[in-house]
This record gives C-alpha cells, structure tokens and sequence, in this order.
C-alpha cells in the first residue's frame, strides 16, 4: 500500500517545485487577497462595534478576522484542476493516461494537491503578515499544530476530489464550467468562507452540515483560531470519511465516462 | 427530434503479427486508422470485435500489468514537466514504474549516454528545443526497459538533423537492444531507415503487409536513369516506354516504365550511342510508391503479385 502510494507522494512533491515557477502569478493572488482583507477588517470592525457584542457565533473580532485571513487562503489557493481534466477529456490526452501504471484521479489529486499547498502557503504567509499589520500577530498554540496541518490536508484534498469530480462531467458536456460554477458558490455559502456557519439561520446551518463543504474550508479555519482538541479526533475521522465517498463517487463517474470515451484525432 | 447514430469502423479485418525485436511501420494517409491501432495495442480502446495479444496478453484487460513491459510516444503529446528539468521527470517516471533505486540511477546513466542528454539534462524543459525534448521523451519512455515501443509520429516538427538524431537513436534501440518498435509516421524516409516491415492501412483496413524491401521491389513500375552527357548531345532516341522527365544543360532524365522496357537494355543504348561522362540508375522515393498504393483502385496484394510475375 505505502510503496504504491509512493508515486503519488513523488508527483505531488515534482508538481509543488514546479508549481514554484509560478511565483508572479502566487504574488498577484496574494495582491488580491489585500483588498479582500482590506474590506473584512472595516466591515466587521464596524458589525462588531454596531452591535456591541464581544462574541458573535462564537467568534470574537480577531478571531473572526484570523478565521477569514485563513479561508480566503483556502479557497484562493484552489488550481484549476477541474479545467485541467476537462481539457485531458476534450483532447482526448486522457486516454493515454490509460496506457501508464497509474490511477488518474489520484495521480491529477497529487499533483493538484502539490501545487495547492505551494500556493496555500505563499497565500497564508501574505495574509498573515497583512493582518498582523492591521490588527497584531496571532500565534495558534504549537501543540495544535499538527492536528491543524492534517486537517487542512484533508481539507484540500477533500476540496481536490470534488473539483476532479466535477471536471469528469467532461466526458457527457462540452464545458464543465456551469457545474464548477454552483459547486465552488456552494462551497463560498456553505462552506464558511465568507460567513462561518455559525452565524447561519438554523435551515441553512442544518443543510450546510449536511453537505461536505464545511469540511473544506470551515473546520480547518475553525480549528485555527480555536483549537479544540476534543473534538480534533472526530473531525479528522469525519474528513477522512468525506475524503473516502467522494473518492468513490469520482472513480465511479470516472469509470462511466472511460466507458464512452471518444479519443479525438485518429 | 432523434438523435441518429452512426457507426464507423475505425479498424476492420485486421490481423498481421509482429515478432519480437522487429521494427514495424504502420502507414496510411489521416483517417486510416494507424493512432487507433497504436491505441488498441496499448490497451487505450478495446476492439468491437476479435483478438489481441501483446506479450501474450490482451491489453485491454491486462492494461495495468502491460503498462510496465511496454511504452508509447505520441509525438505531440508530452509527458516532460514544463518548468522543470528532464532529470525530474525521469525521477518521477522511475516512481510510476516501481524501479529500484539503484537501478534506476543504473538505467539513467545508459539512456542520458544514448541520447547524449548530459548538455541539458538539468535544464528547464521550456528552454530546450524540439530535437532536445524529443530525445528526453523517448528517453523517459525507456526509463522501465519496455520491451515494445510504440512511436506515433515521433518526428513531427524536427528538423532534418534532429530528425535524424532521433531515428538513429531509435534503429540502435531495435538492432542493439532488440527493442520491438511499431511505429506510425508520415515521413517514408524515418520509415526506410528504422523499419524492417510496413503495413499499409487506408479506410482501417490493411492493404499491404510486407517487408519494405519486398514492397520496393513488387512496387517498381518504373526506375529514374540520371545520364550526364560528356559535351553535347543529339536529340536522344528512345524507345518506346522511355521518357525524358527533366533536363538540365547536359544532365538528363529518364523514367524508364519496367512494364514495357528493361532499364539495363536502356543504359547499353545510350551509352552506344552517345558520349557519356556518369550515369546513375536510381528507384523512384517509397514516398511515390506508397501514394501509388492508397490510390490505386486495385487490392494491393493482387497488383504486387502481378509485378512479381512481370520481374520474375
């Protein structure tokens, strides 16, 4: 199992150097990301000033504003590995893959999850130090550490997965990009990026839990500006799982497709 | 409104068998089936109906297991990562393959010596050119030892040097390593110099199976006489089934039909008759050859064995 997986862990680390060519490209993200952070501060500054409380979901001002700094990274770290399969699909490129001793939906998570902690790194380290600036440094205690890496691990490739899974709709449509649409707006809603699900009308709290969004961008922001140990074990067992369906459901629409594919060029 | 369906056999009646350390080619003009051929070899597609065995297995169903003991270059297709070095590549290839530390650093050193990579085997791929990629990808095809190579255009877009490097480089893997090529390209020189046998597709059928040098030969309806003429020359008397095809100061050709004329009997004739100072026989390129074949209206095997009979 562990020499099998190997190739996936050779691919995601050659993706991540690769990905480090990319730089300008990580420091326009990052660009962006001021403005983004820019607007949260003012705005929940003042919502939290307004309203005159010291906690609102659960979260207080600094950490609500740490919460955010850590989903933008999240979700603006995301490569385009949907349009990636898509494109595999169209040109036919991914009937070749065929032929080589690999799985392609892991072998396309590798390498997509390679190039996202590059970006998810330089993304965060531009957002931390932004805010830092804005409001003072904030240090998530050492020993959650650990447990924070693994889920925002899970988190992503949970995320990655999912975005395969929709770039396989390519083998039935010529352009996925409507389904990526509604699946990353659904992730922005009820995943907790813009607003953490706490806040949420108790409907849309209970269908967000009920969707696996959360598990990508709200637990693992969560966990990082209040680090809860006791319920560390069943998130990451619930992540896993999450992790574990959507693989299934990918390899299944997946092997649907293969049956049908059309191999462009002759 | 019906969505109407249509089924086009891309391959049909097709059955030719290639024995291990041989170099085939498989040519035809687009659309005669050559990359799906290549693709049913490799496991990529499976067939409608009938057999195929690689290695003593059926690609299709033993794909992942066949994956380790053949390789397959698509000419416009890369497996070399962009912003990174061939070495790289050659590293990851090595971990898709399962190879051995050890010997893979072994197999490296082999195939960088081959394909003479070390000027640039730690530089970016995106600052090599065409000829240098090309090598690096049928390099990294090699890295797992393959015992079958398929090669689907792998000349496309070189230039005549690396054209050549390549096919060079190529001919020593089948004569010296005994590694069976099958290889589909447009080019009837690459095809001459690498390969031992061809078979001819048009509409995904096989129209000719043969030995390329037996094909030349069934083939020839004509061969080229390039008389260059000491001084100056009277008109030339020709018989019949002779014809000047260019002239140039005191150099003349002649396309001589061998249907109608013995080329030898023509050469004696002029030489009798005329001062000559050099004068080469020559065979017309494959290139005419093989457009003669997807043209001609007749089965191929039929017209080759008349042929035989008129040499014969």
């Amino acid at each position: 199992m562990l020499k099998s997986m190997d190739k996936y862990l050779a691919a995601a680390a050659l993706s991540a150097k690769n990905y480090l060519a990319y730089t300008s490209e990580v420091i326009f993200r990052s660009g962006f990301l001021v403005v983004i952070l820019f607007v949260f501060v003012n705005l929940w500054t003042v919502t939290y000033s307004r309203s005159g409380a010291g906690v609102i979901g659960g979260f207080d001002l600094k950490q609500m504003l740490w919460y955010l700094v850590f989903t933008e990274s999240i979700v603006i770290s995301r490569p385009r590995v949907h349009q990636k399969v898509e494109e595999d699909i169209r040109t036919g490129a991914v009937s070749y893959t065929l032929a080589r001793p690999y799985n392609y939906l892991l072998f396309q998570l590798s390498v997509s999850f390679g190039e996202r902690m590059v970006r998810f790194i330089s993304t965060l380290m531009v957002g931390y130090a932004v805010m830092s600036v804005m409001i003072g440094p904030y240090l998530p205690g050492l020993s959650a550490l650990p447990f924070l890496m693994v889920t925002v691990a899970l988190a992503m490739l949970a995320d990655l997965i999912g975005m395969i899974t929709v770039g396989f709709l390519a083998f039935w449509v010529e352009d996925v990009s409507p389904f990526f649409l509604v699946y990353s707006r659904l992730q922005m809603l009820l995943g907790g990026m813009i607003i953490p699900i706490t806040l949420f009308p108790p409907f849309l709290r209970r269908l967000s839990e009920w969707l696996p969004f959360r598990f990508m961008v709200y637990a693992p922001a969560k966990l990082f500006v209040d680090c809860d140990i006791t319920q560390v074990w069943s998130l990451m067992a619930e992540q896993i799982f999450i992790c574990i369906l959507l693989f299934f459901i990918g390899m299944s629409v997946y092997r649907m497709g293969v049956k049908r594919l059309d191999v462009n060029g002759g | 409104m019906r969505r109407e369906r249509q089924v086009i056999e891309a391959v049909k009646d097709v059955s030719f068998k290639v024995e291990p350390g041989r170099a085939l080619a498989l040519i035809g003009p687009n659309g005669a089936g050559k990359s799906t051929m290549i693709k049913l070899l490799c496991g990529i597609l499976s067939p409608t109906q009938g057999s195929i065995r690689v290695l003593g297995m059926d690609p299709f169903k033993y794909r992942s297991k066949l994956a380790y003991h053949i390789s397959s270059v698509f000419g416009q297709r890369s497996q070399l990562w962009y912003h990174l070095p061939p070495i790289d590549t050659f590293l990851l290839l090595g971990r898709i393959y399962d190879i051995d530390r050890v010997e893979l650093k072994k197999r490296m050193k082999e195939l960088v010596e081959l394909f003479d990579l070390s000027s640039f085997l730690y530089q970016p791929v995106r600052k090599l050119s065409l000829g240098q990629r090309m090598r690096c990808e049928i390099a990294a095809a090699l890295i797992h030892n393959p015992k079958i190579l398929f090669l689907d255009e792998p000349t496309i877009g070189l230039d005549v040097v690396a054209r050549s490097m390549v096919i060079d480089i190529l001919r020593d893997l089948n004569r010296q390593k005994k590694v069976t090529i099958i290889l589909t390209s447009h080019d009837t020189g690459d095809i001459e110099r690498l390969c031992e046998d061809v078979i001819v597709l048009n509409e995904g059928r096989i129209v000719l199976e043969s030995n390329i040098r037996e094909m030349r030969k069934n083939f020839f309806h004509t061969k080229i006489i390039e008389i260059e003429f000491a001084g100056q020359h009277a008109d030339l008397d020709l018989p019949p089934g002779v014809s000047v095809i260019e002239r140039s100061g005191p150099v003349v050709k002649l396309e001589v039909n061998l249907k109608v004329q013995d080329a030898n009997e023509v050469v004696s004739r002029i030489v009798a008759q005329n001062s000559v100072r050099d004068i080469t026989i020559q065979d017309p390129p494959l290139e005419s050859i093989i457009q003669h074949i997807y043209l001609s209206g007749d089965p191929a095997g039929r017209e080759a064995e008349q042929n035989a009979q008129i040499d014969g």
